[in-house]
């Protein structure tokens, strides 16, 4: 093996990348949002072709191609680019350059996930009620450009924490040792229900549950060009999970884009320069992830009965699950469950993107991505919840077909008879 | 032509002086052979020197240089960049240079400034981090081809100066010993121009020997070339110099978009001589390595050479020889010869100094005592179309505001179609001199990107030949030309990715335009074969095969291994070459090639039946066995079809070949016009597509979705028919729906056959090809993932156990636990094998030693469209006769680990015409093997347990 290959770090960087490419358009071929929008030309063309053109130097003035902040950020063209280009990524970072400072009111809004969800989980039934009050969402989308369509989550009166300060589950027999479980601001306020699978599944296979302080990993800000306020939220978790992973103390989460956000996007994306980064990312692990590798170490249990639900599945690995690079670790899981078949979805992206389609401009576009999708799900009965491992994009399934969406690790508590599978 | 100087030379020196003259009101004619700044000018490193390099050497030029420096960054501010310069001692440097050093850039009036080893790496992420000092000075660069047309600009809005290109002096015309005036030729229209004047000056850079020569007088110059790399990436924003005596490789420049590293420094006698040897690439890069490591690994755009212009006053000279200062030759003085002047040695950097000083003196023989005011009167701010790529930014920002509408046709450098066509209109009305695809290239830098015209080219002939109707053979030859010439320019820095973008653009031209020779006519072709019943595993649980790599190869591996009782999972970093398939299976000449114990056919020839099999069952394949046309309608011979795309062409077929109007990829004409040529009656139309057209990038999948709705494809059925006059096939580019439904209904309606002709990438026909072997690897229980790159294979017991993929958590791996592990992950386009500049080969996942490496800089020695195997093409993995890579020892790897498709050693796949062949024989057979192996193994195990 050359060993220049290893020496040259910077040569790996996102932008450098660009280097790499062929031209080959196996990155065009394969992005959901080009085909259905005029407005958006493709990764090969916004990401390495454009990079060529853009400075360092040039940040701030005006950036010389806008259709990028088209792109929503999906990474399907990394994941199938045979030459190495991270072309998600390098948009991701022109995105940066092309608000700097500018950014509008809705983005910021968009991006405060998780004071929206303080606010909301406190005014809990207000909300809601807002959100489902049609009057109140086209004010939003006049003043904000938020889609008054767009799926938004329910707020839930009592948050994980709160919930996980009076249940915590007990490590069972044989103990393996302790977890940090990162529930992300969709775990703690939106998702509890899969918080609470995610930490009983664990606590089931003998693991010590303890919930550090966190913040929002920064994702939403991130994607919607505050890098700014995107790295001080995850400095600050590098800060406090720095405590667990010097302590050799895994960090395991269920909201796959948050954990994606510790493993890979604070390094390239955000550039983010942290003495623990490298080790954080090292020690975070997607929960079916996790689960699937105590299994590789026949540390799992499998007293695994069926489900209360007939027989087939329909599994969605989203985007960002795919992300991971880590196989789909969810189908390894699914196997031990007696009796389930489980459908794989066909689809490459179900539109949303994280805060993509949450955007008047892009509602439609995220609609018209996600629309094979839907399709797949119709096909296959909406009776059936929908297995997917991202919250937002469960909440545009069911937007978009009326299907229950879950997550993968709901179906195992579910199936360890820990919990019963809510679907609501 | 009347006037009071002709400078003769049109580089910066020329166009110095032109201006200098001009402000002092004389007037002026230049002369220049080329285009403005073909000579030296623009063909140097692009270094505004801050005079640091000279300081301890040369403190004169030194000087020289940091005053001029300041000069030009405020006289021409749009064509100097002010970058700064680092000078850094890397380690094994001396360091007793410091001292000395920093001294004599005191003397000179250079500022240093000393700079952290954090800070010099936060600015520049890719120093190397072991530097022992830095050093900033004020270096920046200089885009000559800006400062030029400036100067042109600003000496001809004097009303003094006048310019002509393309206008070589041949002779002076002399009375007595006082020249007087010269005979130029036009060489554009090859009419001869006199001029008379007063005085003539030599700025003629390397020629000036020979220019002094034709008026009589004769001096020595030292000529020495250099070599320059330019990176496709502006990888540096800082100057960056070694800190020691000037040496090669020891610059790096960014200018524009590009950053440039060099130089050499080789004796010639010629001032043309502007080659870049083998070596002077690795000195380069290996010297380069110090100061920025792994810069080697970066892409590189393109390599070229210049002539130093030196002066060398001979064994009775003052000593200066040595030095990079420039010396003013009085031919009055030196010759006895009265109104001329030579002006010889210096730098780009100083070159408004040494027009000072020649100007100074053809003043002082003219009697103009009007002084110098070069120092403090600014350049204009360049007007013309600025085609450097610093002008490409300027593109991207038009292009995405909408204000240069049409397609796109080179994406790399941003050419549209509509200027295409302007321009040729131009040269049609004799505005201009473009009528061919080079010319495209030098008025819009058409095909100068990193992709070296692999996909612009065939659009750009296409549209030339729409509009200047050339003979089809014409056309072709243009179009094989502008390939050879852009694939020439890159001949010596293929390895790495270059080396992958000259392979892809192989398969383009090969097959999918088919400019090279085809392969030799099929032989006996085998029928596709049933799975062996009797090699199926036999009870037990099933064995768990891995297959690295979604190419082809690895999914007939998967797939036969599938059929035959395996587990077979697929992991892939990237989908493999479907999107470069024409769209028909080539196996070529299998027995043949198999005869050579080298070729991969070797060891499974007689599997190729069992290849074409799994194919068949996944995807239907039709039987060819003659000719298919490709995109430009040339023939190609084939054995198969996938999936029932193809009509054999004969002679009694009548051809309506269809474009779709306005789309980039349009070639009918083209195609149609070539088929003709060839004795098949064709002609060409195109249609209109709603929704398409006016967009600069529509795609070929974006047709094939659209055309998917029935109510799409009825249009086009209705469109289509009334084009219809009795024709017995419609030739279409291959978009015609991602479901092979819509074809069939098409070609049923019409009552004619479709020929799919294959398109630019990404291909339909591979799209539909994948798509069809993933649902079936699914449907049998198989999982695909991809974005998986394998890192390394674990081992026990000579066995491999699993296999670790890279994730997104940098340094933790991904494992595949399997039974067997196939290696499918493709040859050096595929990504399996990796190439670095000092000619090593290596295999990417595990090291496998490769076999058939040519030496360095012997890889590519054949044209790339003469049909001939380029060495490179059978470098790869060896096997033994089951398929099992072999280690240096040249035995198995290990027992249970397998290698396939474009990974192996020996073959020519394009050249050949077995592209697909060896994919689908060799995935076949390994996975006969595996099974073999593992039920023997089983069989074993239950015999010793029982
Ligand atoms: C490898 C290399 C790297 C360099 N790097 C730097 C650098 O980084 N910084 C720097 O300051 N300097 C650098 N230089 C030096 C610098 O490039 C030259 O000093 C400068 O460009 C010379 O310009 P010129 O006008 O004298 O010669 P040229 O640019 O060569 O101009 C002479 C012109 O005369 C024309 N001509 C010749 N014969 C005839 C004829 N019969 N009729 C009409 N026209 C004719 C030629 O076509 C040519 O265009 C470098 C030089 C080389 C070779
Ligand atoms: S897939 Fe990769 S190499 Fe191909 S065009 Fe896209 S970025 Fe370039
Ligand atoms: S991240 Fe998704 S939307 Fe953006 S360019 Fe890539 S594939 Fe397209």
């Amino acid at each position: 093996m050359n060993d220049l290959a290893h020496t040259f770090a910077a040569y790996q960087d996102v932008e450098f990348t660009a280097d790499w490419c062929v031209k080959c358009n196996i990155c065009t071929a394969a992005c959901p949002v080009a085909p259905v929008t005029e407005l958006f030309p493709g990764p090969k063309t916004v990401g390495p072709q454009a990079q060529r053109f853009r400075r360092d130097e040039d940040r701030g003035l005006d950036s010389p191609d806008k259709s990028v902040d088209y792109c929503s950020g999906c990474g399907i063209c990394t994941m199938v680019c045979p030459h190495g280009v991270k072309i998600m990524e390098m948009n991701a970072r022109a995105r940066e350059q092309l608000y700097d400072e500018r950014i509008p009111l809705r983005n910021r809004l968009l991006g405060r996930n998780e004071t929206l969800g303080k606010l909301g989980h406190k005014f809990a039934p207000l909300v809601n009620f807002g959100a489902n009050f049609k009057p109140a969402r086209i004010a939003a989308e006049a003043v904000m450009g938020v889609a008054r369509d767009a799926p938004l989550p329910t707020f839930h009166f009592t948050s994980f924490r709160e919930w996980f300060a009076k249940h915590k589950p007990a490590a069972e027999a044989p103990t393996r040792g302790q977890i940090a479980y990162f529930h992300a601001c969709a775990g703690n306020y939106y998702e509890v229900l899969t918080s609470q699978a995610a930490v009983r599944v664990l606590a089931h296979n003998g693991y010590d549950v303890l919930l550090p302080e966190q913040n929002c990993c920064g994702l939403p800000m991130q994607s919607n060009g505050e890098f700014k306020a995107a790295r001080s939220y995850a400095e600050r978790n590098l800060d406090r999970l720095s405590f667990y992973v010097r302590r050799g103390i895994p960090i395991v989460g269920a909201s796959t884009s948050c954990t994606l956000a510790l493993k890979s996007d604070y390094r390239e994306i955000l550039q983010i320069q942290h003495p623990e980064l490298d080790r954080v990312a090292e020690m975070t692990y997607d929960i079916s992830e996790f689960l699937r590798l105590l299994h590789l170490r026949g540390e799992l249990k499998t007293d695994f009965s069926a489900l209360p639900i007939n027989g087939k599945v329909l599994y969605h690995a989203p985007c960002q699950q795919k992300a991971h690079h880590m196989g789909q670790p969810a189908l390894d899981l699914f196997a031990l469950i007696p009796g389930l078949t489980v459908q794989l979805s066909d689809a490459a992206c179900c539109g949303i993107a994280g805060t993509y389609g949450y955007k008047a401009e892009k509602y439609d576009i995220a609609m018209a991505v996600g629309e094979p999708l839907f399709e797949q799900v119709r096909e296959f009965g909406v009776e059936q919840p929908v297995i997917c491992d991202s919250e937002t994009c469960r909440w545009q399934i069911t937007h978009g077909t009326g299907a229950a969406s879950i997550h993968p690790v709901l179906a195992l508590a579910a199936a360890y008879g820990l919990m019963p599978l809510e679907v609501g | 032509m009347d006037t009071d100087v002709l400078v003769v030379g049109g580089g910066v020196t020329g166009g110095g002086i032109a201006w200098d003259l001009a402000l002092r009101g004389v007037r002026v004619v230049l002369a220049e052979m080329g285009d403005l700044a073909t000579g030296t000018s623009g063909r140097y490193h692009g270094l505004l020197h801050s005079g640091g390099r000279y300081a301890v050497r040369d403190p004169e030029s030194a000087k020289e240089c940091i005053d001029e420096n300041r000069i030009l960054r405020r006289i021409a501010p749009e064509a100097v960049e002010d970058t700064s310069g680092f000078f850094v001692l890397c380690p094994g440097d001396d360091a007793g240079y410091v001292e000395p050093w920093l001294a004599a850039c005191a003397a000179a009036g250079i500022e240093t400034r000393n700079v952290a080893l954090t800070e010099a790496l936060k600015r520049e992420r890719i120093l190397n981090p072991r530097l022992a000092a830095v050093y900033e000075v004020p270096d920046g660069s200089c885009d000559s081809w800006d400062l030029l047309h400036a100067l042109q600009k600003a000496a001809e809005d004097t009303g003094n100066g006048r310019f002509l290109t393309y206008h070589q002096v041949d002779s002076f015309h002399k009375d007595g010993k006082r020249i007087n005036g010269a005979r130029l030729t036009n060489l554009r229209s090859g009419e001869e121009v006199d001029v008379s004047c007063a005085y003539v000056v030599n700025a003629a850079g390397p020629w000036a020997a020979e220019i002094g020569a034709l008026a009589g007088a004769s001096f020595n110059m030292k000529l020495n070339r250099g070599a320059m790399l330019a990176f496709n990436l502006r990888w540096v924003n800082t100057v960056i110099n070694k800190l020691r005596a000037p040496g090669d490789g020891d610059i790096f420049v960014p200018v524009g978009t590009v950053s440039v590293i060099g130089t050499t420094s080789v004796k010639t006698d010629d001032p043309g001589d502007i080659r870049v040897e083998r070596w002077e690439i690795e000195r380069i890069l290996d010297e380069c390595e110090a100061m920025t490591p792994g810069i080697s690994r970066a892409r590189i755009l393109r390599s070229w050479g210049g002539v130093r212009p030196l002066y060398d006053p001979g064994p009775g000279g003052d000593g200066r020889g040595a030095k990079r200062t420039f010396s003013v030759l009085d031919h009055a003085e030196t010759d006895g010869i009265e109104g001329f002047a030579s002006i010889i040695g210096g730098k780009l950097t100083t070159f408004r100094l040494m027009a000072e000083r020649i100007s100074d003196t053809v003043c002082a023989h003219l009697g103009v005592t009007n002084p110098c005011t070069t120092a403090t009167t600014p350049l204009p701010s360049p007007t013309h179309v600025r085609q450097h790529p610093h002008a490409l930014r300027g593109r991207l920002s038009e292009l995405e505001h909408g204000n240069t509408p049409g397609a796109l046709i080179c994406e790399c450098e941003l050419v549209t179609a509509p200027q295409i066509i302007a321009a040729l209109d131009g040269g049609r009305r004799g505005e201009n001199s473009v009528t061919s695809l080079n010319d495209l290239r030098r008025d819009l830098r058409l095909g100068m990107g990193p992709c070296q015209g692999g996909f612009c080219a065939v659009r750009a002939a296409a549209i030339c030949h729409d509009h200047l109707r050339p003979e089809a053979a014409e056309s072709a030859a243009m179009l094989a030309e502008f390939a050879e010439r852009r694939f020439g320019g890159v001949r010596p820095l293929l390895w790495g990715h270059n080396l992958r973008q000259a392979l892809l653009a192989e398969q383009i031209y090969g097959r999918i335009i088919g400019l090279t020779d085809a392969p030799p006519a099929v032989q006996a072709m085998p029928e596709p074969a049933a799975p062996p019943a009797e090699r199926r595993v036999n009870g037990g649980p099933r064995p768990r095969v891995l297959v690295i790599g979604a190419g082809l190869a690895g999914f007939t591996a998967a797939l036969a291994a599938q059929e035959l009782g395996a587990q077979a999972e697929i992991a892939a970093f990237g989908m493999g070459r479907f999107s470069l398939m024409p769209g028909w299976i080539e196996t070529g000449d299998v027995a043949a090639l198999a005869a050579s114990p080298e070729h991969p056919y070797h060891h499974s020839a007689e599997y190729v039946a069992s290849g074409l099999g799994v194919l068949d069952r996944a995807v239907g394949l039709q039987r060819i066995g003659g000719l298919a046309v490709t995109a430009i309608g040339r023939q190609r011979v084939v054995a198969f079809a996938a999936g029932g795309a193809l009509h054999p062409l004969t002679a009694n077929d009548r051809v309506l070949v269809v474009g779709i109007e306005e789309w980039r990829d349009n070639f009918a004409r083209l195609a149609a016009d070539t088929l003709r040529a060839a004795g098949i009656s064709a002609h060409a139309v195109s249609l209109a597509m709603p929704h398409f057209g006016g967009n600069f990038d529509d795609w070929p999948l974006d047709f094939a979705r659209w055309l998917d709705h029935p109510e799409c494809r009825d249009y086009l059925i209705e469109e289509l028919r009334t084009r219809l006059y009795g024709e017995t096939a419609i030739a279409f580019p291959a978009v015609i729906g991602l479901n092979a439904e819509t074809r069939q209904v098409i070609g049923d309606v019409l009552g004619v056959a479709i020929i799919e002709l294959p398109t630019l990438p990404v291909s339909v026909p591979g799209r539909r090809l994948f798509h069809a072997l993933k649902a079936r690897l699914q449907a049998g229980g198989g999982r695909l993932t991809l974005g998986l790159r394998a890192s390394v294979l674990e081992l026990s017991g000579g066995r491999v156990t699993g296999a670790i993929f890279e994730t997104a958590a940098h340094g933790r791996g991904h494992l595949i636990p399997a039974d067997a592990v196939i290696l499918a992950t493709g040859g050096l386009y595929g990504g399996g094998l990796e190439s670095d500049y000092k000619g090593a080969v290596w295999e990417t996942v595990i090291g496998l030693p490769v076999a058939n490496v040519p030496p360095a800089g012997d890889w590519f020695s054949e044209p790339l469209l003469a049909g001939r195997p380029q060495p490179i093409h059978r470098a790869g993995v060896r096997t033994d006769s089951q398929l099992r890579p072999l280690d240096d020892s040249g035995a198995p790897a290990a027992e249970n680990l397998y290698a396939v498709g474009h990974l192996l050693a020996g073959a020519s796949p394009i050249v050949e015409g077995c592209a697909e062949g060896i994919d689908l024989a060799t995935g076949a057979a390994a996975a006969l093997h595996v099974i073999d192996a593992l039920r023997e193994r089983a069989t074993a195990r239950r015999t010793a347990a029982s």
